[in-house]
């Protein structure tokens, strides 16, 4: 398909390893986004907080009168699963894809590891997730969910996670750099993919056709997240997933950007 | 000991937008020929295979300048003085031959690009210098060198989208002059705006740049070489045609503008 010459392949992980130090840069270009979001309104970010709470809760009873579920056990589960997929999953993709072109005045301007503007934008959702986890929170406080020692889970999935969801979004932001359909379709591939992710429902609840869920990689990404949260040790098959999806990303990744990082700025 | 050295470079842009597709249809049907000199740009070139279209953008240029010395790319528009630029800054790594740079680089192009309209000039500043990848301890002083200069005074503390434009020269300008480069490279020589505050602006940027080790300035402007350049570099349809004294360079340059140079006439 294409070959990677060695100096193609020390630059692509000097640039990783610069891009990680770029810290305090990453972070000012990320928290300099976040604070626009304030700007002249009083509730920033939270604006984005309270849409979903109202979107949960809708949800939540709608979903909890026709399935007959229990609405104190259904709604800490779909917040848990609505803040994962929106801050984790779908914001990190989506904006994945259009890092390298929303960056392109930094990157036609000065030479700096092209990963900054992946880790900035793996920060700020991050950050943007945080607000989102303050539903979570309510929800678990109404409805008497608390913290396990399975919680701790959390200290070892949560970097599995971004880094099974960081390959993905490199991968798109360069291929979105040369062909600008990609974040297009991106957009639809993510909506039938909401529908293949355990968020609104349990896996179980599919029956014998719950494979349809297990094959996709992201119900596992959101399993490990989720299950601590909810009190929970993930299912083993969960952490064998993604540790796999995550690996075999990342060599692939790691390849093509190794190939293709220096053709970025003349893409842009 | 800073310098740069480059050896043979070239550089091809690809296209690939809608402008693009249509210059490959009539590429296709051979309305252009397989190569076309002009009097502006680079040549438009197609693949063998007649798919791709490409601009060349640089071919053979070579040079090499080392610390003091003042380089001052002229040439016409589309000559490839930017495009030089922007491969001496490391911005595209060249498709052939070599470039050597030995020193931290500066680049003063695109800069109010990179600013946030919303943000202060304080944080303009902090952000312009993280991006530029200046150490922390030196920031603030540069942060209030600015403030001192551009003589912004509370307005260092407001939204910069509420500057006059006379006011965003001064921001930038300050910004673009506090720090100490070892290779400095300008497109086209920044300038500082109103009257008032020329003097005190020609004052700063003539100590900014003899503390430079390096300094590279595009421009179309030959008195701007003549004022600034110990050395110059023409260019003309991506190659670099002359390379060495400022007068001997400039002399080639008229005559290309005259038409009267042999490489015009190819």
């Amino acid at each position: 398909m294409f070959t990677v010459t060695r100096p193609q392949m020390h630059g692509a992980i000097r640039d990783l390893v610069d891009g990680v130090r770029e810290w305090r840069l990453w972070h000012l270009l990320a928290w300099q986004e976040i604070k626009g979001g304030y700007r002249r309104s009083i509730l920033g970010t939270w604006w984005l907080v309270l849409s979903m709470l109202l979107q949960v809760l809708t949800m939540g009873f709608v979903m909890s009168f026709l399935f007959n579920l229990s609405v104190e056990k259904h709604l800490p589960y779909l917040a848990a699963g609505m803040i994962i997929w929106t801050g984790f999953i779908n914001g990190m993709l989506q904006e994945g894809s259009s890092t390298y072109i929303n960056s392109a005045s930094y990157i036609l301007q000065i030479r700096r590891p092209s990963s900054v503007y992946i880790c900035k934008m793996l920060w700020s959702n991050l950050i943007r997730t945080a607000h989102y986890l303050a539903i979570y929170i309510l929800f678990a406080i109404i409805y008497s969910v608390s913290p396990t020692i399975s919680t701790l889970w959390l200290l070892l999935s949560l970097p599995l996670a971004l880094l099974s969801v960081s390959w993905l979004a490199l991968f798109l932001g360069i291929l979105s750099a040369r062909f600008r359909d990609v974040p297009v379709m991106l957009g639809s591939i993510l909506g039938v993919l909401f529908w293949l992710t355990p968020i609104l429902y349990r896996a179980d609840m599919l029956g014998d056709k719950r494979f349809i869920v297990d094959l996709n990689p992201f119900s596992h990404v959101l399993e490990i997240l989720r299950a601590p949260l909810m009190g929970a040790s993930p299912a083993p098959v969960s952490w064998i997933v993604v540790a796999g999806f995550a690996t075999a990303g990342w060599v692939v990744t790691l390849l093509f950007f190794a190939r293709f990082r220096a053709r970025i700025p003349y893409w842009l | 000991m800073h310098s740069i050295v480059a050896r043979n470079l070239r550089v091809e842009y690809p296209i690939y937008d809608a402008g693009g597709r249509s210059l490959k249809n009539a590429l296709i049907f051979n309305k252009l020929p397989l190569r076309r000199h002009q009097s502006v740009g680079g040549n438009i070139l197609r693949s063998e295979s007649g798919g791709k279209v490409t601009i060349l953008a640089l071919e053979d240029v070579n040079f090499s300048v080392s610390s003091g010395d003042r380089l001052g790319l002229i040439g016409h528009n589309g000559a490839g003085k930017s495009t030089l630029l922007k491969v001496i800054a490391g911005i595209y790594e060249p498709i052939d031959g070599s470039l050597r740079t030995e020193g931290a680089i500066m680049p003063m192009f695109g800069m109010s690009d990179g600013m946030d309209p919303e943000a202060t000039g304080y944080e303009n500043v902090r952000l312009r210098c993280l991006v530029l990848g200046i150490a922390k301890d030196q920031i603030d002083a540069i942060a209030d060198d600015v403030g001192t200069f551009s003589e912004l005074g509370e307005y260092m503390h407001m939204p910069i989208k509420t500057y006059s434009s006379g006011m965003m020269v001064r921001l930038t300008f300050g910004i673009a002059t506090a720090i100490k480069p070892e290779i400095l490279i300008m497109d086209e020589m920044i300038g500082a705006g109103d009257a008032m505050f020329i003097e005190k602006a020609e004052a700063r940027l003539r100590q900014f740049i003899d503390r430079a080790g390096i300094v590279v300035v595009a421009t179309h402007n030959p008195g701007i070489v003549r004022q600034w350049c110990n050395k110059a570099l023409l260019l003309h349809q991506g190659r670099s045609v002359a390379f060495g004294p400022v007068e001997e360079v400039i002399e080639q340059y008229d005559a290309i503008v005259h038409g009267a140079h042999p490489a015009a006439q190819a």
